[in-house]
């Protein structure tokens, strides 16, 4: 008996459970873990590379196995992209693949929609449903359509989803993720659709207008170590960084100065310097001298009221920024006030410089099947809000929804859904739009799939990354590529001649060994071994200036349309503004089922397991509201209840949510904690995205908010000391 | 008072019988029986057996924590064709058949309530004979556990040889 | 409770350089990942009683719009002249040969008298069995224990992973040297603000920064001479 059991035993608390305890061998059920295989040796670490599928951004990823279990996610060393390094999302990988609410094979409805009622079927069963489904859709008739909708933009399955519904004559959409900075690249100079990259590191002086680089923007983790460099490596000064957002971020926490203009006035911060650099000439290249007269009214004096940074501030950074060694400026606002950003970098002509904007140039980003595959014109792009719009216009038969869930991200929309008559998820996991399905057909975790994604790190060239599985299925699931094609040799004909495949798995392979060989591997054999070790190729190329836009198109294009005003009207019943913001880890929201993250305290409030509203301590003083106090947060069309947080790093009379909380479904650790914030902002107008802020007013309610911070009295013990 | 003693002799029984209880049951059986009588002696000592090395089946001694026990697929390497008439070599065909390894019993371990992390590797290669440590499972007809490995036995050997005894080396 | 040899031992320490930090809790992550610590839920994380080996310390200075943040991750500081190893009744806490400050989970009897006296308050008390809802559990690192109820547990400077750097570096008969020994919060550090290696190794990564004029250790006035090195903020 062992010591510890002999003192519960013996104490008042002795149980059944820890007599039962003492009794058996559990160690025995361990032999069959003890016997090698062909590929495994107990005790001994496998590592095997794939591709983080925890955001777009494509960080390489090694996963460490042992006796048939994955135990750890590191990142891969040598992926350009993230050399090594994982954030906090990634780390979490494992608990995707081991939840214990994975929807575990393919279900058919068998009670009322939503009622939660299911009946396990085959996965023939339910891969002939689905085409006598779309059998039934008239390919002629205007309105009367299927639809696949991914946000799964440049993936495999995209590819196959689109060629699919292509063959069939039906709609395919992509629906840009919640949070979509990536869509606003395609804005960053005219129509240039690509992978803008940023060389932080190398820059002396950077000003990001919202780009929460160390976060969420575009590529948390090749930008974090950028930073790193940035902030000072051997042989290097140390680089000086402002970040203009109305709310302290975690980014913004970094800054060296952090601004807090007016919510919606950051393209104002921008010109308003554009504009001192331009009178005081001290811009760099010499045809900026003709935006002077364009960028006259937003002369800080003018702007200043309405931003609520003081004119002297812009006057100090602007000639900062224009003086400084390699000045850079990025960031993430609106889509109509990116060029506002575009012009301080064009003013200080930093394209395809050391420290400044660097433009890959364009390579055909997709190879073998995939380029055959690639998206064309009927594969429509669409945000949240869009995706509302369309419904309206298309009356769709059937929808196939794979990795997307409206219904939690714009609630509204969950009546028009219920219309559709059949929908088929492809979800993991049981959310809010999955409940509402007639089919389920679930889909590999990441860490199961096939997969092939190119990304662009700081380095240069492009890189290619696979996603392969590194374990064993852990559910009867199948990839939603493998169903298509399955799908596709039932409905036969057209269908069957646009996807001549086996599998993802073969696509993948023939994509990877083109590539390689387009670069210089003609080997497929030897191509894909490399790959699959490694987890990526890499094709480097020097970055090129040709793709740039000129002077005149910056001065029709980028202006045009930007007005003097600030973003929300004054609505005197409703004296605040709300916002809501994409949080370090929980993303669009689906992330909440992750138990690592839920206890992860937040970065800026010690906050754990569910959602909190934050409020300046000045402008909480006025309404009389304390700390944890529960509270509504009212707009004109809708309302949270939360537990109040007094946050020093927000502007008076605005109020901040962080967005992914208060799922109605989504398995036992997502579901019913916090509130959803998406109800605040009307659908028709913008569905929850990056720039969604609200005129709000705050009312109290009765009862303490319920909010958890982690802390300790570290903090109190320096104090006393100081 | 006679009643009193009555009582104080019941319940001390009770606790002794329960002591006794608990302690059979958290004892580990000393030569546990397997699924098939594999005979180590046989293919091991016997003078007209095949006399193997143990690390012919415990293949990973030298390179992993665990010395690992064989697939039954080295097994039926040889008793594809060897004695294919015996009874256990019947058995072993009837799982290897079946794809499914024999359900072997342990006979050395630590319970997971030590928190102790043993290594074989390091051991092998600082030239410890097998036996040190498990008898001689090569003279044994069904293993039976001859060493009683506690944390003092551990110690003896660590201090002779002059290894750490931190208590970090093992217990983590 | 070690005995005195002679020891050209590593001693292990650690460096964070706070003008790198972003605060991203990579780290708090990989860790809770790499050693088996449990999520405690919403109710028990209510009363205190989550885990954390390593947290990130947020400090506010200033009020808007002119505030100014300081991030700093805190874990064991493996102290040479540990606070929480005298009171220990049991040795279940006491220092290495190596200058780890080691917990030996069979040891305690959970009196807490260690995280009372910890002034850096990094040592977590299991107040119950943890639990993993299956699968989770399959995730378990087999090279670390699970702790039960009852004992108190922190930052290890992740023993196995310096276990097996120094098992590396025997195998190819030689001293260890940086990079052997990555523990999991420097390994997955997002802007290489950590550093982790042998302070006795003159040559070492974290020998050369110990001495930078931005080091410094925390409330190093209590004389706890700490082995985790703070390298302060820039400009």
């Amino acid at each position: 008996m062992k010591r510890r059991e002999f003192i519960i035993l013996s104490g008042v608390g002795a149980t059944s459970a820890s007599l039962l305890s003492a009794c058996g061998h559990p160690e025995e059920k361990l032999i069959p873990a003890f016997i090698p295989d062909e590929e495994f040796v107990p005790g001994i670490d496998y590592w095997k590379a794939s591709t983080c599928g925890m955001c777009p951004a494509g960080c390489g990823i090694i996963v460490r196995t042992r006796e048939h279990k994955a135990n750890k996610i590191e990142g891969n060393p040598f992926h350009p992209v993230n050399r090594g390094a994982l954030c906090a999302r990634g780390q979490a990988g494992l608990e995707v693949l081991y939840n214990p609410d994975r929807i575990k094979g393919p279900m058919k409805r068998v009670g009322e929609r939503g009622d939660g009622k299911w009946e396990e079927i085959s996965w023939d069963e339910g891969i002939k449903m689905l085409a006598d489904k779309l059998r039934e859709v008239d390919p002629t008739a205007y309105n009367d359509q299927a639809l696949f909708v991914t946000t799964d933009s440049r993936g495999v399955t995209a590819h196959v989803g689109h060629r699919l519904m292509e063959a069939c004559r039906k709609g395919a959409y992509v629906v840009w993720p919640l949070f979509n900075e990536v869509g606003a690249e395609t804005s960053y100079s005219t129509g240039y659709r690509s992978a803008t990259v940023f060389d932080l590191a190398n820059s002396t002086y950077l000003i990001s207008f919202g780009a929460r680089f160390l976060e969420t923007w575009h590529s948390p983790v090749m930008y974090s170590q950028a930073y790193g460099e940035f902030r000072g490596s051997s042989g290097k000064t140390r680089g000086r960084f402002i970040h203009v957002e109305p709310r302290m971020s975690m980014t913004a926490a970094n800054a060296d100065e952090w601004l807090a203009p007016t919510p919606g006035t950051e393209y104002l911060v921008a010109l308003g310097l554009a504009q001192v650099i331009v009178r005081e000439n001290l811009y760099k290249s010499p045809a900026s001298a003709a935006f002077g007269n364009e960028l006259g009214e937003y002369a800080p004096e003018n702007t200043a009221a309405i931003t609520d940074i003081p004119t002297e501030k812009f006057i100090r950074l602007a000639r900062e920024f224009a003086k400084a060694e390699r000045p850079l400026a990025i960031g993430a606002l609106p889509a109509n006030a990116m060029p506002a950003v575009t012009l301080l970098n064009t003013l200080v002509d930093n394209l395809n410089k050391k420290g400044g904007v660097l433009l890959p140039s364009r390579h055909n980003e997709y190879y073998g099947p995939l380029k055959m595959l690639a998206p064309r014109d009927s594969f429509m792009e669409l945000s949240h809000t869009k995706f509302a719009e369309a419904r309206k216009m298309h009356a769709w038969r059937v929808m196939m929804i794979h990795r997307f869930n409206p219904v939690f991200a714009t609630p509204a929309i969950r009546e028009e859904i219920l219309t559709i008559p059949f929908i088929a998820s492809f979800s993991t996991f049981m959310d809010e739009t999955t409940e509402l399905a007639d089919l389920v057909l679930p889909d590999h975790s990441d860490l199961e799939r096939w997969d092939l994604k190119s990304s662009y790190p700081t380095s240069g060239g492009m890189v290619v990354s696979v996603t392969q599985p590194v374990i064993e299925l852990q559910c009867n699931t199948r990839q939603t590529a493998d169903v298509l094609l399955a799908l596709a040799r039932d409905l036969g004909g057209e269908a069957a001649a646009a996807l001549p495949y086996e599998s993802a798995e073969e696509i993948v392979k023939k994509g990877a060994a083109d590539f390689a060989a387009h670069w210089g591997q003609p080997d497929a054999e030897t191509a894909w071994s490399e790959l699959a070790e490694r987890g990526f190729a890499a094709a480097v190329e020097e970055f090129r200036a040709n793709t740039y836009a000129t002077k005149d198109q910056l001065n029709t294009t980028l202006l045009s349309g930007l007005q003097l005003k600030a973003a929300l009207e004054e609505d005197p019943d409703y004296p605040l503004t709300a916002l809501i913001y994409e949080q370090l880890w929980q993303g669009d929201g689906s992330f909440a089922n992750l138990p690592a993250l839920q206890e992860l305290p937040d970065p800026m409030t010690s906050a754990m397991w569910g959602a909190w509203v934050e409020i300046n301590p000045q402008t909480a003083q006025s309404l009389g509201l304390k700390d944890g106090d529960l509270v509504d947060v009212q707009t004109r069309t809708g309302a949270v209840r939360l537990p109040a947080l007094l946050y020093p790093g927000i502007r008076p009379n605005v109020v901040a949510i962080p967005f992914g909380q208060g799922h109605l479904a989504y398995g036992r650790y997502a579901n019913q904690r916090g509130a959803n914030p998406a109800s605040l902002f009307p659908p028709s107008q913008s569905g929850p995205h990056l720039e969604s802020t609200s005129r709000a007013r705050v009312v109290k309610a009765a009862g303490r908010g319920e909010l958890t911070r982690f802390g300790t009295e570290l903090q109190e013990q320096m104090e006393k000391r100081r | 008072m006679k009643r009193l003693t009555k009582s104080v002799v019941v319940v001390c029984a009770v606790v002794v019988i329960i002591g006794i209880v608990l302690l059979r049951a958290s004892g580990k059986p000393e030569a546990p029986r397997q699924p098939i009588e594999f005979d180590h002696w046989q293919h091991v000592t016997k003078e007209e057996g095949p006399q193997l090395e143990c690390t012919f089946c415990h293949e990973n001694v030298d390179k992993s924590s665990h010395a690992t026990i064989p697939n039954i697929i080295t097994c039926m390497g040889c008793h594809e064709s060897i004695l294919t008439e015996s009874g256990e070599v019947q058995k072993l065909a009837a799982f290897a058949e079946r794809k499914e390894q024999p359900p072997w019993r342990r006979v050395y371990w630590h319970e997971p309530e030590a928190n102790v992390f043993y290594t074989h590797k390091p051991h092998i290669r600082a030239g410890l004979e097998c036996i040190t440590c498990h008898g001689k499972v090569g003279e044994m007809h069904r293993v039976r556990r001859e060493v009683d490995q506690t944390m003092g036995w551990c110690i003896d050997c660590h201090r002779t040889r002059s290894v750490s005894i931190d208590c970090y080396v093992c217990h983590r | 409770m070690t005995e005195e040899r002679k020891s050209n031992k590593p001693r292990w320490a650690m460096v964070i350089d706070l003008d790198r930090c972003t605060g991203c809790e990579a780290c708090v992550v990989a860790c809770r990942v790499e050693n088996n610590i449990p999520t405690v839920g919403p109710e028990e994380a209510a009363k205190g009683r989550s885990i954390n080996w390593i947290r990130i310390e947020r400090y506010f200075e200033g009020e808007f719009p002119d505030l100014k943040v300081k991030f700093m991750p805190v874990l064991c500081q493996h102290c040479e002249e540990a606070p929480c190893e005298p009171v220990c009744p049991v040795y279940a806490t006491y220092h290495t040969d190596e200058g780890l400050n080691a917990q030996v989970y069979n040891r305690c009897v959970g009196t807490r008298y260690c995280a009372n006296n910890c002034p850096y308050t990094v040592r977590f008390f299991n107040f119950f069995d943890p639990k993993w809802d299956a699968p989770l559990d399959k995730a378990l690192n087999p090279e670390v224990s699970v702790r039960t109820r009852g004992v108190m547990e922190k930052c290890t400077f992740c023993i196995q992973r310096i276990r097996k750097g120094e098992e590396k570096a025997k195998d190819e008969g030689r001293e260890v040297r940086d990079g052997d020994v990555v523990p999991a919060c420097v390994q997955t550090c997002t802007t290489k603000a950590m550093y982790f290696g042998n302070i006795a190794d003159p040559e070492s990564e974290v020998s050369r920064l110990s001495k930078s004029n931005r080091a410094s250790r925390l409330l190093e006035d209590l004389g706890t001479k700490p082995k985790v090195i703070y390298l302060n903020k820039g400009d």
